[in-house]
């Protein structure tokens, strides 16, 4: 397990224990926290679980591929470090990372 | 409450349930459905909580509506589970059921919707479900998993005989069981053919490598694969068929999609919200729980009425107007969440693809309301014919 950070838009944050292999998504409905809704459960089809990922974090992660680029067009807010937390698997590398939410999802 | 009478099993109801779902929300809508000895929740609110709250709605045991689902119909299957075991089995199937994932079988999709079609279009008359939409469904799961063309009419009789049900049917009868058995016993023969070889990278090679390398238990797999079977199945060839009818019944609407076919996908969120074709998904109670001053108590069986959900007045405005450009993004149609239809993106997909290519040959369809028939089911929704001339 590794300790993911998820910090709401109004700063409130939320440390979860993740299981390798999971995705952020996963992480944060399963522990059901507010910010993220992850509506479709992880098939890239509704872009409802938009975050930010710090720049220091991003090598460690694959990039977006096609679909997710695809998806976070529709999003609230997008920044050049957006990401669909169903599409971001977490590894051990990711022991500590911090995941900024923003304000809408859907 | 007498207002009230909703009865999921009563073949009547299945022709127009809207009404006695708007009486349920508005004076009664936390419901308990005695024949059947459970709940039914009926407002978008509350839907939308049991799918998010999935420690007190859970899905262990939650199969079916039925008390007896869990003996008679006994293999494991993953939508019956709940985070990590679901977790881990979803997660298998995830990267294909995307809809990049799917965008390399849409030119496949097509050619089979097409050829579906063509044969009809000179004769001038057609039946839309009975002689399209029960097979595309079925064809597009059985290359997926590698069902040969032979076996595909059978397969999807057994899918049919597991959802059918004589009018308030309550419990499962013989023609259920019968067909669940009969597709266990097909896919059991068609694991041990395959189970040694198939390794790509399509579902039959996933469910095949899960097995080998004990991702899933054998029985698991069995299960998975008659998920499929009716799942993937039942319901889209359904949606294709609420589809069609409610174009019919609003042919402006209709024209504009064969006007502008990019707007067919838009088209589809609003079926999906206004007439989908899962009524109602089940959980069970995993920890007492009160809703609106009634107590469910943990082991309750739970129907998420979603085609209730999605007309809720306190969520959508007008929500009887069928308005193809609504675009609603929040509709429950595939559930919500963590257990959310793994198909869905298949499911729009094919629907897509079919009214792209049906709108293109016969625009004008005229239906036949006296030959429309209905299939029978509390869970699925929808027409087995849906007779057209053009």
């Amino acid at each position: 397990m590794v300790a993911i950070t998820f910090i709401e838009h109004d700063g409130t944050k939320h440390t979860v224990d993740a299981a390798v292999g999971t995705s952020l998504m996963e992480a944060a409905t399963t522990n059901m926290l507010p910010g993220i809704v992850g509506m479709c459960g992880g098939i890239c089809s509704c872009a409802t679980c938009h975050c930010y990922l710090p720049e220091s974090w991003q090598g460690k992660t694959q990039p977006a591929g096609p679909g997710e680029q695809s998806m976070l067009e529709a999003v609230y807010e997008p920044r050049a470090n957006s990401r669909l937390g169903c599409q971001v698997a977490i590894t051990e590398a990711m022991d500590g990372l911090e995941v900024l939410l923003p304000k809408e999802q859907v | 409450m007498s207002k009230v009478n909703l009865d999921p099993y009563d073949h009547q109801f299945h022709w127009d349930p809207y009404p006695h779902y708007k009486a349920a929300r508005d004076n009664d809508p936390v419901y308990f459905y005695e024949p059947g000895g459970f709940w039914l929740l009926t407002k978008w609110e509350d839907v939308n909580r049991a799918f998010r709250d999935f420690k007190t709605f859970i899905n262990t045991g939650a199969v079916a509506l039925e008390a007896d689902a869990n003996e008679k119909l006994p293999y494991p299957m993953f939508i019956g589970s709940d985070p990590p075991d679901h977790t881990r089995q979803r997660k298998l199937f995830a990267p294909m059921m995307t809809p990049q994932g799917l965008s390399k079988i849409e030119d496949w999709i097509r050619q089979k919707a097409i050829a579906l079609l063509e044969p009809h279009v000179a004769a001038g008359r057609m039946d839309l479900v009975a002689d399209m939409a029960c097979f595309l469904p079925m064809d597009v799961i059985s290359n997926m998993i590698s069902v040969p063309d032979a076996d595909q009419d059978k397969v999807r009789g057994w899918a049919d005989d597991l959802i059918a049900r004589d009018d308030k049917q309550v419990d499962l009868g013989e023609r259920n069981v019968s067909g669940y058995t009969n597709l266990a016993q097909y896919f059991e023969r068609h694991s041990a053919l395959h189970g040694e070889s198939a390794r790509g990278d399509d579902l039959l090679g996933i469910l095949m490598r899960a097995q080998a390398e004990g991702a899933m238990s054998h029985p698991e797999v069995i299960g998975a694969m008659i998920l499929l079977a009716v799942a993937g199945n039942e319901t889209t060839t359904k949606l294709i068929g609420n589809m069609a009818y409610r174009l019919w019944q609003h042919p402006e609407q209709r024209q504009v999609l064969v006007d502008n076919p990019s707007l067919i996908a838009t088209a589809i969120e609003e079926v999906l919200r206004f007439d989908g074709s899962s009524q109602i998904i089940v959980r069970r109670v995993g920890q007492d729980v009160e809703m609106r001053g009634k107590h469910l108590k943990k082991g309750d069986r739970v129907g998420l009425c979603i085609i209730s959900a999605n007309r809720d007045e306190e969520k959508y405005e007008n929500p009887n107007t069928f308005d193809i450009r609504r675009g609603s993004r929040d509709h429950m149609a595939f559930g919500f969440g963590i257990h959310s239809c793994l198909g869905a993106a298949l499911a729009r997909l094919e629907t897509r693809v079919v009214f792209e290519e049906l709108l293109k040959r016969i625009p004008n369809y005229e239906i036949d309301e006296s030959g429309l028939r209905r299939a029978h089911n509390p869970n699925v929704r929808g027409f087995t014919h849906v007779p057209v001339t053009f």
